[in-house]
């Protein structure tokens, strides 16, 4: 699968970021300075956990901080 | 009057003799010191009394933390009225629902809050005081004498505001001299906290963990607290924490969550090297969170549990002895049982519902005798709502006994959540239960789709649930996740069986 960052802005809105905030995301700034708040996160972590399958449960979640983190987390390039 | 009645006079009395010029509680860049609390809490008493507020008389008090709340919340204290802190961030028609439900004669917030218009149209409110981060205009043209009042044995010493299973929350009354029990146990015996200690919560006033620190064990204590009056996002913590060096910090799962993962070790506005412990309560903290933040930042995080009805932490961990994804042990002051539903004690290893006993426990909601019933038992024990299991006198969560949530540390009831999902067009029926990710708990909505109308289970249809419950929910209460299904699990009355969906 090909994982980009335009693919988890577009993930970011759908989990309620709005829509030009999450268009304005840089994806190699931490998303927590970029406006993302305690729920926005959580959010955002269960619909990756579904689009991609995966389980974001263990400390390696702990490290993905920019967009080009989950990007690589999931196999993709940034 | 015995000299000490008044717990808020005896709190402000003894410091003001102990280290009158030390800083009481810091504000970003200001200061208030035990000399100046004393003093405007004092004005504050007077100014109320001249706007017609009477001893037992609830004053709501809708403000950020800030220097005025504290000064608000002691001045209404002194009169022997009782203070009723609440949320700064509700809307209009919560404010009106807690200021009729608790008949306030009294309002103290900011010049333009939802709160005031509210209270016009609660004829109860006869003064409605404009506020300002220092207190309201003209506090300083005040008398600093004020003779406390002896709080009477019918009035509440004051009062938090508690949300439950329906719409609409509920009056936790305390006696005055329950703000005194944080500190005689937990306090000062699990946290060690001195007067040489600067705590920093980052739980509001309006919460009993927030208020239950920043006043209760920092006044007891005579220490120092500081007062975020933002929104508290990591960043703006870490650099309050750098700033101010506070010794002990209080805060939830959910924003240490977000804290660990914005860390950067060496940067110059994280820098955590004043404080000694954490501490952790609200809702319960992930194992692999605990694990974490004690190897990336150094600092012991002490999980614990504790309610609004206890006004109080009950289980902790110790500092020294920490085990992940424990609550701890039971706190000196409290007994805790954990029984079946029939009432009878289980043995260790056993799942069951765990109640509490011990001093400064809310003795009945206000106004709600059933609720009162349900939780407030003979003899004086408290039933949490939790289910623990205890392991050579260590406490584990195991969810709630009904279908509550803890989300971000709030309360979360499903039927609200289930009311806002149930609107969309597609949702034939609807369960809300508990989801982990990253081990913290959130809404998962349980969908059943309406027959015959071409809606397809997917995730175009998932995101357009979720968008849709969130312009009617506030941001803790709207599910992260659907779940579409065939049927909802029923018993065979047809009522539903939330516990079966939840998945943590």
């Amino acid at each position: 699968m090909a994982v980009n960052a335009d693919e988890l802005r577009g993930l970011l809105a759908e989990a309620g970021v709005r829509p030009e905030l999450a268009r304005a995301i840089d994806p190699a700034v931490p998303l927590l300075r970029q406006g993302l708040d305690s729920m926005d996160y959580p959010a955002f972590m269960a619909l990756v956990e579904d689009r991609y399958g995966v389980v974001l449960s263990d400390a390696a979640a702990m490290d993905l901080r920019t967009l080009n983190d989950f990007v690589l987390f999931l196999g993709g390039r940034p | 009057m015995p000299e000490d009645a008044n717990i808020a006079a005896r709190l402000l009395e003894s410091n003001l003799k102990r280290s009158p010029d030390k800083a009481a509680y810091l504000c970003g860049d200001d200061a208030l010191t035990y000399r100046g609390l004393a003093a405007d809490a004092a004005r504050f008493a007077n100014l109320l009394r001249a706007r017609g507020v009477r001893p037992g008389d609830r004053v709501v008090l809708v403000l950020p933390d800030s220097l005025a709340a504290v000064k608000a919340f002691l001045g209404t204290m002194l009169l022997a009225a009782v203070p009723v802190p609440v949320s700064a961030l509700l809307g209009q028609e919560d404010y009106a629902f807690i200021l009729v439900d608790c008949g306030a004669r009294g309002l103290v917030t900011w010049e333009d809050s939802p709160a005031v218009v509210a209270a016009r149209d609660v004829s109860s409110v006869a003064c409605v005081l404009a506020c300002g981060p220092h207190g309201p205009w003209g506090l300083a043209d005040w008398s600093t004498e004020f003779a406390p009042v002896a709080p009477g044995a019918d009035a509440p010493g004051f009062m938090l505001y508690s949300s439950g299973s329906t719409g609409r929350p509920k009056g936790v009354p305390h006696a005055q001299a329950d703000l005194l029990v944080p500190y005689a146990g937990w306090g000062s015996q699990v946290l060690g906290v001195g007067a040489e200690d600067i705590l920093f919560s980052a739980s509001k006033l309006s919460f009993a963990y927030g208020l239950e620190v920043s006043v209760g064990v920092a006044l007891c204590a005579g220490a120092t607290a500081l007062l975020f009056s933002g929104k508290p996002g990591p960043y703006e913590i870490f650099a309050a924490i750098s700033h101010h060096r506070p010794t002990l910090f209080f805060c939830v799962p959910t924003l240490y969550n977000l804290m660990l993962r914005a860390f950067e070790p060496g940067a110059a506005d994280m820098d955590l090297s004043s404080l000694r412990l954490c501490s952790s309560a609200g809702e319960a903290l992930p194992e692999v969170l605990c694990r974490e933040w004690m190897d990336k930042t150094g600092v012991e995080i002490l999980d614990g549990i504790g309610s609004t009805e206890a006004m109080n932490v009950f289980i902790s961990n110790k500092p020294g002895a920490v085990r992940c994804g424990a609550s701890g042990e039971v706190v000196p002051g409290y007994e805790a049982r954990i029984v079946d539903d029939a009432g009878q004690l289980v043995p260790d290893g056993t799942p069951g519902n765990l109640h509490v006993r011990g001093a400064g426990t809310c003795a009945g909601y206000w106004n709600r005798p059933e609720k009162t019933r349900e939780a407030m038992l003979p003899d004086g024990w408290l039933a949490t709502g939790d289910v623990y299991v205890r392991e050579a006198g260590l406490y584990f969560h195991r969810g709630r006994s009904d279908d509550m949530m803890k989300v971000g540390a709030h309360w979360v009831s499903p039927v609200q959540v289930e009311e806002a999902v149930r609107k969309h067009p597609a949702v034939l029926d609807c369960a809300v239960a508990a989801v982990a990710v990253e081990g913290l708990v959130r809404p998962c909505a349980h969908v059943v789709l309406r027959p015959g109308q071409g809606f397809e289970p997917g995730a175009k249809l998932s995101s357009d649930i979720l968008r849709q419950a969130r312009t009617m929910l506030p941001p803790c209460m709207c599910p992260v996740r659907v779940h579409f299904l065939d049927e909802l699990p029923k018993t065979p009355t047809g009522k539903v069986q939330r516990f079966r969906l939840r998945d943590v």
